[in-house]
């Protein structure tokens, strides 16, 4: 199976992977695309970033429940996300992480990490002419660039984070990755451009990418110099407290990201590195959000931006091969896109978004909230006792799977998670909030369900239809059964009560 | 016909009608028993097909419902019986009693078998395990 590399870098490459891997899980997908496995890599040297944990714990979870997903990767969990480590033989494991491990920064200063006391007194001037700014430490001082703590980042040092991201080629898990990567795999980068480890890794990465023939101990040179390269920067989206004693102010977002474009304009798309690019920024002035350079755990609401962020990966894997040819390490013929919603308003229900977007994610996502909503609704659990006829039909769903792990501890997990995630959509600023959280009966927020005194639309609906989609075959297990039922069974009802075929 | 089913109505021996009922249900070839055994059929079948094909609803697919739409379907077939006998024939409430009674024990024993069976009730959508044991 073709295998989608997803480099997330920061704790905006974090959120979009979280928003992406949610989109996943509800089978978002273009009617092109072809099946991929998703291998993610967190680049983010704050390791007890929040957002960073949240994501983790996701795609674990989430791993967890694909293992029975089936329906030829068109239902729930249909595709794939595996570690790094699941890909590469027994011989060179080392470890199960998502996250990519970089050496000898949670607990030191930029200063000894490159040295700069060992200097000789010329190299020593240089270096300190290069990095002569100063930044706030975590205590809220002043500090020399030079001495900046690097446990949560850089940030918002990009200058920093390129120096230090350059060990980048020689760790194990990118040999690990370079090794193990084929002519049909495709390669995309997450990172942000107002921040620091996200504009410092973008480039980097991209650079060791496609250089990879100067690489030593790799085995797919070729393929990884001519790989099929997408990228996602995202611009200022997000508004901050202000804060005299944070190295953080949103007034340098704006000209960050200046400056990191026209680095771009020369060095990323000016020579055509990438196959695809992607631009994406809000200009919104929101809810502000807490002013915490990392120290806190750095917990950030989840955002429509990325949301919208994660679609530009599925609109990446569902390009056609002839789109993305790479010669020598330079895509001939490079796309770049942006993404715009049909109105601009504070807190966007589905029928403010395009056509495209529509069709892409309002069916799938409706019939993952129904799962997830079904799943807790206490009349559901009432019926296990006394069960209906899609939990006797063969495999049976018994009050003993009820209580497995599978359901009770990695479904109802995730179920949290998603939970959580549309919680912190709707009441960020700018929100998305297409779903009546916990009202089954009337779940799209803009569109009502077909109902009449003779027959509404109530939870009897779902058994009723849950019963008639298990008239035939289902999974062959309990796990399996229970994914693909609700699946389908979703699907009638929104077909046949909403209008909404997908 | 009117014999063999004069026999099941009779339990096959077990139940001794009154020749003089016997006689009164059969007079002048009336088939008594026919009417009465197809009613208890015809009441049987209905009340499977309202349960399984025309409510066929998730909250009134259990055992417990089965055995109200029993109770109901003997019911309907005892008082068509005892009706049958009362207005349509000289006899008294009591005189067909035990016809009716065994009309009534033949509707369980049919709805019984007749939810027992996979096939119809297979076809229904949220039925299609109810049965009595």
């Amino acid at each position: 199976m073709k295998r989608l590399f997803v480099f997330a870098i920061g704790g905006t490459g974090s959120r979009v992977l979280k928003s992406l891997a949610m989109l996943l899980a509800a089978g978002v997908r273009t009617n092109q695309q072809s099946d991929y496995e998703v291998i993610p890599i967190i680049v983010d040297p704050h390791k007890s970033n929040d957002d960073l944990k949240r994501t983790v714990d996701l795609l674990r979870v989430y791993g967890k429940i694909a293992e029975h997903a089936t329906l030829d990767g068109r239902g729930f969990f249909g595709t794939k996300i595996k570690t790094l480590d699941k890909i590469t033989s027994s011989a060179e494991r080392h470890g199960s992480s998502f996250t990519f491990q970089l050496q000898e920064v949670s607990n030191s200063r930029f200063r000894d990490y490159i040295e700069a006391d060992l200097m000789q007194p010329a190299n020593r001037a240089l270096t300190e002419l290069l990095f002569s700014g100063t930044t706030h430490s975590k205590r809220g001082d002043k500090v020399d660039l030079l001495d900046i703590e690097m446990e949560i980042g850089f940030v918002g040092n990009p200058n920093v984070g390129s120096v230090v991201l350059n060990q980048f080629s020689e760790s194990r898990e990118f040999k690990d990755f370079a090794s193990n990567f084929n002519e049909s795999d495709r390669i995309f980068i997450i990172s942000s451009i107002f921040g620091g480890t996200g504009a410092a890794g973008f480039p980097v990465i991209l650079k060791n990418l496609r250089d990879a023939m100067n690489l030593k101990d790799v085995d797919a040179k070729g393929f990884l110099q001519n790989a099929k390269i997408g990228s996602l920067t995202v611009m200022p989206y997000f508004n901050v407290e202000s804060d005299g004693k944070s190295a953080i102010k949103r007034g340098d977002f704006i000209s960050k990201t200046r400056a990191a474009l026209h680095y771009y304009q020369e060095n990323v798309t000016g020579n055509n590195s990438v196959n695809a690019m992607y631009y994406i920024a809000d200009p919104y002035h929101g809810k502000a959000y807490k002013n915490d350079p990392g120290y806190g755990g750095q917990r950030n609401d989840a955002h429509f931006v990325e949301l919208a962020s994660a679609l530009a990966i599925i609109d990446f894997m569902g390009m056609h091969d002839d789109m993305l040819r790479t010669t020598n390490g330079i895509a001939e013929e490079p796309v770049y896109k942006e993404f715009a919603v049909r109105n601009d308003k504070e807190s966007l229900v589905f029928n403010d978004l395009s056509d495209e977007t529509l069709s892409l994610i309002r069916a799938q996502m409706t019939k993952m909230s129904m799962f997830v909503e079904f799943m807790r609704d206490t009349r559901f659990h009432e019926t296990i006792g006394s069960p209906d006829d899609w939990m006797k039909e063969k495999p049976q769903i018994t009050p003993e799977f009820i209580g497995s792990t599978f359901v009770q501890s990695h479904l109802q997990e995730f179920i949290q998670l998603y939970l959580d995630w549309l919680e912190e959509l709707s009441r960020n600023r700018r929100g998305f909030a297409p779903f009546n959280i916990g009202n089954i009966e009337n779940l799209i927020a803009d569109l009502a369900p077909k109902s009449s005194w003779l027959r509404p639309f109530t939870f009897e609906r779902f058994r009723e239809t849950l019963n008639e989609v298990t008239k035939k075959p289902t999974g062959s297990t309990p796990e399996t059964k229970l994914l693909d039922v609700l699946h389908q069974a979703a699907t009638q009802i929104l077909a046949r009560y909403y209008d909404i075929k997908g | 016909m009117n014999d063999i089913l004069r026999s099941i109505m009779e339990m096959f021996g077990l139940l001794r009608m009154n020749p003089e009922v016997q006689e009164v249900l059969e007079y002048d070839s009336t088939p008594g028993y026919t009417i009465i055994f197809f009613t208890m059929l015809f009441v049987v079948v209905l009340a499977y097909a309202i349960q399984y094909h025309i409510i066929d609803r998730p909250s009134f697919s259990k055992r417990r419902h089965l055995v109200i739409m029993m109770a109901c379907a003997a019911a309907a077939v005892f008082t068509s019986a005892v009706l049958y006998g009362m207005y349509q024939h000289p006899l008294s409430f009591f005189e067909i009693l035990p016809s009716a009674l065994s009309a009534t024990i033949w509707s369980v024993v049919a709805m019984f078998l007749l939810t027992q069976s996979p096939i119809p009730r297979g076809f229904s959508t949220n039925c299609r395990f109810t049965k009595l044991i």
